[in-house]
């Protein structure tokens, strides 16, 4: 995060939306083929472009969007989807935390930097450092906004396109799973500790375990946090030195 | 309530939640310097999210009925593998996808 303090001249533009481009080339791909999924669904229910268009603009999460889908068809009551809504998308309360002095450098559009921030963007902001000739405000904010448009763009051709269509595209929402083991790969690779993962992946099965698929998301990050701020200084140390310390998981969990 | 008008509805209500969701931690720690543990946590958090996403991913599988989840965890380790060889994520998206629609057509 040098990189903000130097001016603006040592930044080269082109690069910089190259370099924003790359790493959400990935994204894009996937989006493009989540929300065409989602346009489909949309339309085989009976709604319209218009719906599809909003939905990608201002709710912009798939995880969310898709699950609403049949909650529409029932005419699942107002005040039920406000639960839902909440319980399907909780995660997001915890990708926050280390962004606000990142995203208060985009000014007048920091709002919308929050606003943007779904798992895939959270996915690349967390793994990278930009190299010394991008721009990382705008780097950031190109970033943001390519990603959600081409979620947009995947909705609408799919409400468009989906009638045209014909062949079966079930299966095709595992590019978003691609996408999270993906990111997984390089951040087991970059970073120093892998302790983090660890008390993830505990987390993880203990609350599947305890509180079943539909309920382990909100209780399952938490216990991760709670651990992760017990282990802190642990963490702190191997993370600084690079010197994987091979704690066993469960270990870890006793200590807790 | 007319059909249309309440899956507008339903979209308001859902993105009124959700940026509710997301503006919650940047209205806790937005207007104070940031405490050493937050910063703390922002580096290390995403390293634990990341793993409970996958699970998220594939909390629908069975391990307990046929075919156990194999389609899943094939196009996983697949797309694992891959992005270790490849280190780009576009193939490794792109072919674990396609394996995984085969795979449950063909083989399951």
């Amino acid at each position: 995060m040098e990189n903000s303090v130097k001016s603006s001249s040592g930044y080269s533009l082109a690069r910089t939306f190259l370099y924003a481009f790359a790493q959400s080339s990935p994204i894009i791909f996937s989006y493009l083929v989540v929300g065409f999924a989602f346009g489909i669904m949309m339309q085989e229910a009976g709604y319209t472009p218009l719906h599809v268009l909003l939905s990608g603009l201002f709710i912009y999460s798939g995880s969310l969007q898709i699950a609403m889908v049949p909650l529409i068809v029932a005419h699942t009551p107002l005040i039920v989807m406000v639960f839902a809504a909440f319980i399907i998308n909780s995660r997001y309360m915890f990708y926050g935390i280390g962004y606000t002095e990142r995203f208060k450098r985009q000014g007048i559009l920091y709002p919308y930097m929050i606003f943007a921030f779904p798992d895939e963007v959270y996915c690349v902001f967390s793994a990278n450092s930009y190299p010394h000739y991008v721009d990382p405000v705008k780097c950031d904010l190109w970033t943001a906004i390519m990603c959600h448009m081409s979620w947009v763009s995947g909705g609408l051709l799919g409400v468009f396109l989906g009638d045209v269509i014909s062949f079966d595209m079930s299966g095709i929402d595992f590019a978003a799973t691609g996408l999270f083991v993906c990111i997984c790969v390089n951040q087991w690779r970059e970073f120093k500790s892998h302790i983090p993962m660890y008390i993830g992946l505990v987390s993880a099965f203990i609350c599947l375990f305890i509180f079943g698929a539909d309920n382990f998301m909100l209780p399952a990050l938490s216990l991760s946090l709670v651990i992760l701020v017990v282990l802190k200084e642990r963490t702190k140390r191997a993370m600084d030195r690079g010197t994987e310390t091979d704690k066993n998981p469960e270990e870890v969990i006793l200590h807790e | 309530m007319n059909d249309q008008i309440y899956a507008f509805a339903v979209i308001g209500i859902c993105a009124v939640v959700t940026i509710m969701i997301r503006a919650l931690p940047f209205l806790v720690f937005g207007s104070k310097k940031l405490p050493d543990t937050v910063d703390y946590l922002g580096k290390v958090l995403p390293g634990a999210i990341m793993i409970v996403l996958v699970v998220y991913c594939l909390r629908g599988i069975s391990l307990t009925s046929a075919p156990y989840g194999a389609p899943e965890l094939i196009s996983v380790f697949l797309c694992a593998i891959l992005q270790l060889i490849l280190k780009n994520s576009i193939p490794s998206i792109a072919v674990s996808t396609a394996v995984y629609m085969m795979l449950i057509r063909t083989v399951f």
